[in-house]
């Protein structure tokens, strides 16, 4: 099993913002952005020391997500982190710990993933909280209901050439590898939560094997390559995952 | 042991590299050019060394390594009247002390029919795991002196998939066609005259080997050694080669087939 991770939250709430715990950030706001999606080497700096707060504002109707996946997370290393969210409740510490030491994943160990045991559903707003006082260099930030793909057939890779590229849209993406999963007797379902997922063409997401069955790296940041269906019966697809893994650096 | 990878480790996270001559250094220019590229590319000295002793060290943080190699060892006991004794030596923290081991040389790649192989490879008895620094001491006893000339010195934590390769018949290398061509590395910049290509099959390979083969520095940039020390393969024992690109084909979760093409880099007198 795998699970696909988008940054649905953002994308479905609309609203990014930099605070530095009270107040709205202006004078180091304009990369924020570079937060929700692009390619891994994009990153915001803060311009003092202090405390920061990465804000999914939902101005719409209330999220469902389950997961939170932060790029080169090694960054943060010994500095103090959480993960809280609003829901109709009140405020959550979802993820918290103050001299951050997890164990992080991808091909070069360095993102970290939340993944919660069941969905937090009714939330108006996802923080990414850094509270130590040094310079933060943030990266993605990906907030997002991840859907899981079960009855894995067997996966691929192969390398390519460092040269090799994809635009989607106007930005360009170095690929590093390819990595072709497939997957059968998949429900109708299933298919159509795959195919709603937010930008899942147009946007980088993660793919995450969160016990290493397949993967010992257990996590990816990918592109999707193809259009993965092919229908064998009534509510029973057959699919054939092409994704390119973006470049890192061992 | 089975066929083995033998990647620079050492080279791919070296904070220094020296060469010396009886304890002072000497040559800082061309020492890049035994880390990796090809063997047409020599660490060279200014003038000959007599009655003296010579090192190539490396200076790294702690890594492990079990075996040295050096290509176109042939070259450093020019002229034949020289007489020298190879030692190996490591730095566990305590300062540099020989290592206990044993000397395969004149393997390698017959290119020429000259019956012997060019290169020279050092196996550590008992794996290395927490040295900072491994030199190769070549202590010149007697005779004319040395060319000081050198192509490659690798310092290799080898790798073994952990189970033999597959060949359904004995392994081929296909030569290419006009002699050779130059390769660019999927990951390199720089230009490799190769001129031989050869598929190597590993089934059954546990997910773990599999991270662990993906994770070799510089995998798809620098060449590296294939060392099979029994023969059973390579009568030659050793291939000097690119990794031009390899699948993993994954249909269980716990192995993996994979398929890996070496090319063989071109040799030179």
């Amino acid at each position: 099993m795998f699970r696909i991770i988008t940054n649905s939250f953002f994308e479905n709430c609309g609203q990014a913002v930099m605070t530095s715990g009270g107040s709205f950030i202006d004078f180091d706001n304009n990369k924020t952005l570079n937060l929700t999606d692009g390619p891994r080497h994009l990153y915001y700096t803060s311009a003092t020391t202090g405390d920061r707060r990465f804000l999914y504002k939902s101005t719409n109707a209330p999220q469902t997500y389950d997961a939170v996946v932060v790029v080169n997370a090694d960054l943060h290393n010994g500095r103090d982190v959480s993960i809280r969210d609003t829901d109709n409740i009140g405020d959550n510490t979802r993820f918290s710990e103050a001299s951050f030491a997890q164990t992080l994943v991808g091909p070069t160990a360095k993102d970290f993933v939340y993944l919660a045991t069941t969905p937090h559903e009714n939330v108006t707003r996802v923080e990414f909280r850094l509270n130590s006082s040094y310079i933060k260099t943030i990266h993605q930030v990906y907030a997002g209901k991840s859907v899981a793909v079960a009855q894995v057939l067997g996966y691929s890779r192969t390398p390519v050439s460092r040269l090799t590229k994809v635009f989607i849209g106007r930005q360009m993406y170095q690929i590093q590898e390819r990595i072709t999963i497939d997957v059968e007797g998949v429900s109708d379902e299933l298919m159509q939560e795959i195919a709603s997922l937010p930008r899942i063409r147009k946007s980088p997401f993660f793919i995450y094997d969160p016990t290493g069955q397949w993967f010992s790296e257990k996590l990816f940041h990918v592109v999707m390559e193809n259009n993965p269906i092919s229908k064998r019966f009534n509510n029973l697809n057959d699919l054939s995952f092409s994704f390119l893994v973006l470049r890192y650096e061992r | 042991m089975s066929l083995v990878l033998l990647p620079n480790t050492y080279g791919a996270i070296a904070t220094s590299l020296l060469v010396e001559v009886t304890l002072h250094t000497i040559i800082q220019g061309s020492l890049d050019r035994i880390v990796s590229g090809g063997r047409q590319d020599f660490m060279s000295a200014m003038t000959n060394v007599s009655s003296s002793n010579m090192s190539f060290r490396y200076g790294a943080a702690a890594a492990p390594w079990t075996h040295m190699v050096a290509a176109r060892y042939d070259r450093l006991k020019y002229p034949v009247s020289s007489v020298l004794t190879p030692v190996v030596r490591a730095n566990s923290g305590s300062g540099m002390a020989d290592v206990a081991g044993s000397f395969d040389y004149d393997i390698g790649f017959d290119y020429f029919a000259a019956g012997r192989g060019q290169d020279m490879v050092f196996t550590a008895d008992t794996p290395r795991t927490v040295d900072v620094a491994a030199e190769l001491r070549l202590n010149h006893t007697s005779g004319d002196a040395l060319s000081k000339q050198i192509s490659k010195l690798y310092v290799s934590n080898a790798f073994s998939f952990g189970v033999e390769p597959e060949f359904i018949d004995e392994p081929t290398w296909q030569e290419m066609s006009d002699g050779g061509k130059t390769f660019k590395p999927l990951h390199g910049w720089m230009s490799y005259p190769v001129v031989a290509d050869l598929t190597v099959t590993w089934r059954d390979v546990t997910r773990a080997k599999v991270a662990e083969f993906m994770a070799i520095k510089h995998l798809l940039r620098w060449p590296l050694f294939l060392y099979d020390d029994e023969a059973a393969i390579f009568p030659w024992k050793l291939e000097h080669v690119l990794v031009s690109t390899y699948s993993v084909e994954c249909s269980s979760p716990d192995f993996a087939t994979v398929t890996v093409t070496f090319l063989r880099l071109e040799h030179y007198r």
